[in-house]
């Protein structure tokens, strides 16, 4: 699965768990530029991407997720593990 | 030796003098930042007289003397202190290096338990021993069996929860792989001595102050500037606001049986002032000392009364600690219980918070201030979508100070409990609260300078809430920004305060 992919399919996770329907993300998209995702939607969107691609991530990766373009390598990573 | 004191005007003035004259030398100004900051934490909690005495008035035979006298319980208690300090930061600087040169993951995993039990370990003997075995017999004796137990005389190491949480959070993002392992042991225990923050925060992270110490550090005319008028600023809301307030708080909660119930609610209300003064005041001090020194400390407070909500309350209050909480504590707690959705994240508030409210203080108020925090802030994820709604239907100026209003108030509740000390306490000035008394007139007269300057300050906070202080008045006009300073400094020295030293409400934790 390439980044784009994952890309796209994250960006619907995140239009859902944050009820936003305009939602552009690109991999260098951080908490800050998006309203409403904060340490307390922060585990919920992590929580839906793990569901969607029935993957478990590890408190120590999801710490290290600077951006989106962390989390979507972080996925593909598993996938291909 | 108070921020607010003297001494410590001439303590920073040598220290300052010296510092900038060893430009050249970054070893040497870090050794120098080290002596000092240890003679600060002595000094801090030695009584003022002493210290008067030390800077003004040395004569080295006396010291000779007093010191082959030997060591009474004072000068132990200052060894004790001392050493508890380097132990502490040596420890966590050896632990770091060791779980930064393991590669196995359960290896590390002990390792960092075992440095998280000791630190923790010696924060519980020294703030919760007692308070957890009188509970444990206070409970036992409730259930019919007949236990006495007299407390341990134990006395609380000044800033020990400040730089237990500093080095702890260091060892965390070591082990976490978020931040390398120091190099420099000298470098490592300066920054957490580091005078400024020792005392009552803010909680550094490594990552943010230690490469400051390991830098070359210039010497900056508008950094001095905004130094000292950020300093001045956290004077005026120490000695100015919070220290008029306070005499007034300290009789009313004194005197829970014979205060009027509307003056409790009035004390209530200016201690939500006084802890906003004296607290952030202290940090702006903190800030702006560091600041001289070439070194940029974390925002602790950003205007915190203008939130409109708890969530957003607690992102300006105290800031280094809600993020040490978020980062260490809630994280790991919600993304445990995140297959719980909305419900995980209401546990790990509650948890985080309650856990927060001990950190204040060994008592059962402190964790029931803590427990009322973190289920608002759980009411406040679970309704959010709904008050969005009610956003975009009410005004937004009228929904804002309603939300305003509303967190202040819940806030002032809050500290009732918070202040009160002890659940007896509490339930006294409740009774107060309930009894006829409220409908007395308060005494406003005893507050009325502390709550004018109070007035004053959120006004001027308000015009200045983008800034980074309230007299952050870099770019402004020249004549404004030095009519404001000298404004502030003649209403700091006419203040009746400043002779009467009271010690920042922080200083307890």
């Amino acid at each position: 699965m390439t980044q784009e992919e994952v890309l796209a399919h994250v960006t619907e996770i995140f239009k859902n768990v944050l009820k936003k329907e305009q939602l552009n993300l690109t991999p260098e998209t951080t908490a800050a530029d998006v309203d409403g995702w904060d340490s307390l939607t922060h585990v919920m969107l992590i929580d839906a991407v793990e569901n969607h691609y029935k993957v478990k991530f590890k408190l120590n990766e999801v710490i290290k997720f600077n951006n989106v373009g962390d989390l979507c390598a972080c996925v593909i990573k598993k996938l291909s593990a | 030796m108070l921020f607010t004191s003297f001494s410590f005007f001439i303590f920073l003035a040598i220290v300052y003098v010296i510092y900038w004259s060893l430009i050249k030398f970054r070893k040497a100004q870090n050794i120098l930042l080290l002596l000092g900051s240890y003679f600060f934490y002595c000094a801090a909690a030695m009584p003022q007289n002493k210290i008067a005495r030390l800077l003004f008035n040395f004569r080295f035979e006396e010291a000779w003397y007093s010191f082959s006298k030997g060591f009474d319980e004072s000068k132990w208690h200052m060894v004790q202190l001392l050493l508890l300090l380097w132990l502490s930061s040596s420890f966590a600087y050896f632990m770091g290096k060791t779980i930064g040169r393991q590669k196995k993951e359960t290896t590390r995993k002990w390792l960092m338990a075992l440095s998280a039990t000791v630190h923790l370990g010696v924060l519980c003997y020294f703030k919760y021993f007692n308070f957890f075995v009188q509970s444990f017999v206070d409970a036992a004796n409730t259930m019919g069996w007949q236990i006495i137990f007299s407390p341990e005389h134990i006395l609380l190491p000044l800033a020990i929860s400040f730089f237990t949480f500093h080095v702890l959070g260091y060892t965390f993002d070591v082990y976490q792989e978020t931040y390398e392992p120091a190099d420099d042991y000298i470098d490592f225990i300066t920054h957490v001595a580091f005078f400024p923050q020792l005392v009552a925060g803010p909680i550094e992270r490594a990552g943010h102050l230690l490469p400051q110490f390991t830098n070359k550090r210039t010497f900056n005319r508008e950094r001095m500037e905004s130094g000292i008028s950020q300093m001045l600023w956290g004077f005026f809301k120490k000695t100015v606001v919070a220290d008029s307030i306070g005499k007034f708080v300290t009789y009313v909660y004194a005197n829970d049986a014979t205060s009027s119930g509307s003056n409790v609610i009035l004390a209530t209300l200016a201690f939500t002032i006084q802890v906003y003064c004296d607290f952030s005041g202290y940090s702006d001090i903190a800030l702006g000392c560091a600041r001289l020194l070439g070194f940029e400390l974390l925002k602790n407070f950003n205007f915190p009364y203008f939130s409109t909500s708890l969530t957003e309350f607690w992102r300006r209050w105290h800031i280094s600690l809600s993020t040490w909480i978020t980062d260490y504590l809630y994280m790991p707690i919600s993304f445990s219980k995140r297959s719980w959705g909305k419900w995980g994240i209401v546990y790990a508030a509650i948890i985080s918070f309650t856990l927060s409210g001990l950190w204040h203080g060994a008592q059962w108020t402190a964790a029931l201030w803590g427990l009322m925090h973190g289920i608002v802030l759980g009411y406040e994820v679970l309704t959010k979508e709904v008050r969005k709604k009610w956003s975009q239907v009410i005004p937004t100026a009228v929904y804002s100070v309603f939300s305003a209003v509303l967190v202040w108030l819940f806030w002032g509740l809050s500290q009732l409990v918070f202040r009160s000390g002890s659940i007896t306490k509490l339930n006294a000035l409740w009774a107060r609260i309930c009894s006829e008394s409220l409908f007395t007139m308060p005494y406003f007269s005893s507050v009325k300078d502390g709550l004018m300057w109070g007035g004053l300050l959120f006004i001027v906070e308000w015009i200045q809430r983008k800034k980074e202080y309230g007299l952050d008045l870099q770019n402004t006009n020249y004549m404004i920004r030095w009519t404001a300073y000298a404004a502030i400094i003649v209403i700091i020295f006419s203040s009746d305060n400043l002779n009467n030293q009271n010690e920042f409400l922080y200083f307890q934790f």
